[in-house]
C-alpha cells in the first residue's frame, strides 16, 4: 500500500501516466532526455521485460520554441533565419522550405544562376548532415573513431560555406528572390577538390565501416519497417526508402531546377537499420554528382532578383512547399492574410513522422537494438521540437 | 455517384467536372477519379493557378471526416500533416495527404465551432496522426474524440493558460479573407 502510493507520487506527468500496466514482472524505465545517444533531449519511456521492450513512449517537448508562434509575430524575412535553428543539420532545406513558399506565395522569379548557388549550397548541407549523422551513429553503436573521420570531412563543407554565407552551423542563406551572396571561383575550386576528395572517402568509409562484420550484425535485420507501417505514419526520406519505395521529392515534386539534373534515388528492399543507412551512404554519392552537374553549367548573372521584395506583403492566399530535407520532406503550408507577417505558417518536420513510428517498432526488441534503430531513423530533436 | 447526396452542394457540380478534368490531364484518371467519387465532400475547391501546391482541395463536415480519411488511405495515400487555423468561423482542421507512387496533394479541410471544437480522430485509421492531432490539442484546444492519448505532446503538461496559437479577436480572419477565390458556397453551414 505504502509502495503503491509512493510508486503513484514518483516521476512526472508522463511516467505516473505510463507506469500502469497490466504485467507485473517488468520494469520501467527512463532513456533520456540526458542519454548520449539521443542527440538531444529525446526522452523514451520503456517497459522493459529483461532486456526487451515492452512498451516505448517517446516523450517530447524539451527543447520546444513554438516557431509556429514566432512566425505570425515576425514578417516574413525575419523569420527566415529562424529556419536554420529549426534543423541544424539541414538548416538550408528548412530556409528553402519557407523562402520557397514565400516565393511561390508572391509569383517571384528566381535568376538562373540563384538556383544553381541553391542547389549546390543545399547538397553540401545534406552531405554534411549525412556525415554527422554517420559519425554519431557509429559512435551510438560503440566505435568512436568513424566519429572523426566523419568530422575531418565536414569541417571542409563548413569551411567552404562559411566563405560564403558566413556561419558554420545555423546558415541563412537564401533570400526571397536568389541568395544572399554570389560565389566566387575560390568556391568553385574547393568545391570540386572536396567532391574529388569525398569520393575517395566514401571507399575507405566503405571499407573501415560498412564491410566491418561487427557492424553489419548490429545493423541487418535489426529494426525492420515494412512499407505499409511507413505510409500509415506518413514516413518520408531516407526511411522509406530503406523501406522499398522511391520516393524523393526532388523527382515527385520537382522543385528549383531539380528536373535538370541526372541523379538516382537510392533504395533498398531490406526494410531494416542496414538499408536506411545504405541509402544515406549513397545518398553522399548522389548529392556529389549533383553538385558537378550544377557547377559545370553553373550560368553567370545576378545571384538576386533585384524586383524582389525586400519588405514583402504577399496577396491572401495559402500555399504549400515541400522540399527534400536531409531526413525527408520538409514541408511549410503558409497561410497569408495580406499583411506583413504570416497568418499562419505550418512547418511540417520529417523527424517527427519518422520518430512516430518508433513505439510501433521498438516493440519486442532489445534495448541495445532500440538504440540502434533510434540512430538509424536519423533523429534531429530541435526539428522534432519545434 | 456518393452515397451521401444531401450534403453536396449543388454549385459543386461544375466544379467536379473540373477536376474530372484536370485528373484525366494527369494519367492517373483510374485512381484518382475513383477517390473523387467516393469521398463525401461538401463542396470541392476549384483547381486553378489561385491554388498553389495542391492537386485537390476537399471541404467536409466533421461527421464525413473518418469516412473520406478511410477512402484516402484506402487509395494508398499516406498523411503527411494535420494543422489547424483559427479563423472566424471557428477552428479550420487541414489534413494534408500525399502518395508515394502518383504525387499530387489532396488537401481535406473541415471547420468545427470554437464552442465546442471537438472531431472524431483518424488515429486507428493513420496512426501517425495521433501525434498530429495531440499538436492540435496543444496549440488550439481542439479535442478528438476517440484518441487513445490525447495529453500534450510538445507543452508543459502543467501549462494552464490557454492554447498558445489561438488568435485574439480583432486579429481573426474569415475564410474569404484568408482563402479567397475557392468559390466556397454561400452561407456555408459549420459544425
Amino acid at each position: 500500500m505504502d509502495l503503491d502510493r509512493r510508486l503513484a507520487s514518483s516521476g512526472d506527468f508522463y511516467s505516473q501516466k505510463f507506469q500502469t500496466t497490466e504485467r507485473e514482472d517488468t520494469l520501467v524505465l527512463n532513456l533520456g532526455p540526458q542519454h548520449p545517444s539521443t542527440h538531444g533531449v529525446l526522452r523514451i519511456l520503456l517497459e522493459i521485460d529483461g532486456e526487451y521492450i515492452v512498451r516505448a513512449e517517446p516523450v517530447l517537448g524539451y527543447i520546444h520554441r513554438m516557431h509556429e508562434k514566432i512566425a505570425e509575430v515576425m514578417t516574413y524575412t525575419q523569420f527566415a533565419p529562424y529556419t536554420g535553428r529549426i534543423d541544424y543539420l539541414h538548416p538550408l532545406a528548412w530556409g528553402w522550405s519557407h523562402i520557397g513558399a514565400v516565393e511561390r506565395l508572391m509569383d517571384v522569379q528566381v535568376p538562373e544562376r540563384a538556383e544553381y548557388i541553391r542547389v549546390i549550397t543545399c547538397e553540401l548541407n545534406r552531405i554534411s548532415s549525412h556525415l554527422l549523422w554517420w559519425g554519431a551513429y557509429i559512435n551510438d553503436l560503440g566505435a568512436f573513431t568513424p566519429f572523426f573521420y566523419a568530422f575531418d570531412d565536414r569541417e571542409i563543407i563548413s569551411d567552404i560555406l562559411q566563405r560564403i554565407i558566413g556561419s558554420r552551423l545555423t546558415f541563412s542563406f537564401y533570400r526571397i528572390g536568389g541568395v544572399a551572396t554570389d560565389i566566387d571561383d575560390r568556391f568553385v575550386s574547393e568545391t570540386r577538390e572536396f567532391c574529388n576528395r569525398m569520393k575517395e572517402r566514401l571507399k575507405m568509409y566503405k571499407a573501415l565501416v560498412t564491410d566491418n562484420f561487427i557492424f553489419r550484425n548490429r545493423l541487418e535485420g535489426i529494426g525492420e519497417i515494412p512499407f505499409e507501417t511507413c505510409r500509415k505514419y506518413g514516413a518520408t526520406g531516407p526511411v522509406v526508402r530503406g523501406s522499398g519505395k522511391a520516393y524523393d521529392v526532388r523527382r515527385s515534386e520537382p522543385y528549383s531546377i531539380y528536373d535538370r539534373f541526372d541523379f538516382e534515388i537510392p533504395v533498398y528492399h531490406t526494410c531494416d537499420a542496414m538499408g536506411r543507412y545504405l541509402v544515406r551512404m549513397d545518398e553522399i554519392r548522389e548529392s556529389i554528382k549533383i553538385i558537378e552537374q550544377a557547377l559545370d553549367a553553373l550560368p553567370q548573372g545576378e545571384c538576386l532578383n533585384r524586383k524582389a521584395p525586400k519588405r514583402p506583403k504577399p496577396p491572401p492566399n495559402d500555399v504549400y512547399f515541400a522540399v527534400e530535407g536531409g531526413r525527408g520532406k520538409v514541408g511549410a503550408h503558409l497561410v497569408s492574410d495580406g499583411g506583413r507577417s504570416p497568418y499562419r505558417l505550418k512547418l511540417r518536420s520529417p523527424s517527427y513522422s519518422n520518430l512516430s513510428l518508433f513505439s510501433e517498432v521498438a516493440q519486442g526488441t532489445l534495448i541495445a537494438d532500440a538504440i540502434s534503430i533510434l540512430g538509424s531513423l536519423d533523429l534531429v530533436i530541435p526539428e522534432i521540437d519545434r | 455517384m456518393t452515397t451521401d447526396n444531401k450534403i453536396k452542394d449543388s454549385n459543386s457540380k461544375e466544379a467536379t467536372s473540373n477536376t474530372k478534368e484536370e485528373a484525366f490531364q494527369k494519367e492517373q484518371t483510374s485512381d484518382l477519379d475513383q477517390l473523387i467519387n467516393t469521398i463525401n465532400w461538401l463542396y470541392n475547391f476549384q483547381v486553378s493557378e489561385k491554388y498553389k501546391g495542391y492537386e485537390l482541395g476537399y471541404f467536409v463536415i466533421p461527421r464525413n471526416l473518418r469516412h473520406s480519411a478511410r477512402r484516402m488511405d484506402r487509395a494508398g495515400y499516406f498523411l503527411e500533416d494535420v494543422s489547424c487555423i483559427d479563423i472566424k468561423e471557428g477552428l479550420q482542421l487541414v489534413y494534408h495527404f500525399d502518395h508515394y507512387d502518383a504525387p499530387g496533394r489532396i488537401v481535406i479541410r473541415t471547420v468545427v465551432t470554437r464552442d465546442d471544437p471537438s472531431l472524431p480522430t483518424i488515429s486507428d485509421i493513420y496512426p501517425g496522426a495521433s501525434w498530429h492531432e495531440r499538436e492540435c490539442y496543444d496549440f488550439f484546444g481542439v479535442r478528438f474524440t476517440g484518441h487513445p492519448n490525447l495529453v500534450p505532446l510538445l507543452l508543459d503538461p502543467e501549462y494552464e493558460g490557454p492554447p498558445p496559437l489561438l488568435k485574439e479577436e480583432s486579429a481573426r480572419r474569415s475564410m474569404e479573407q484568408i482563402q479567397p477565390e475557392r468559390g466556397f458556397p454561400e452561407g456555408m453551414s459549420v459544425g
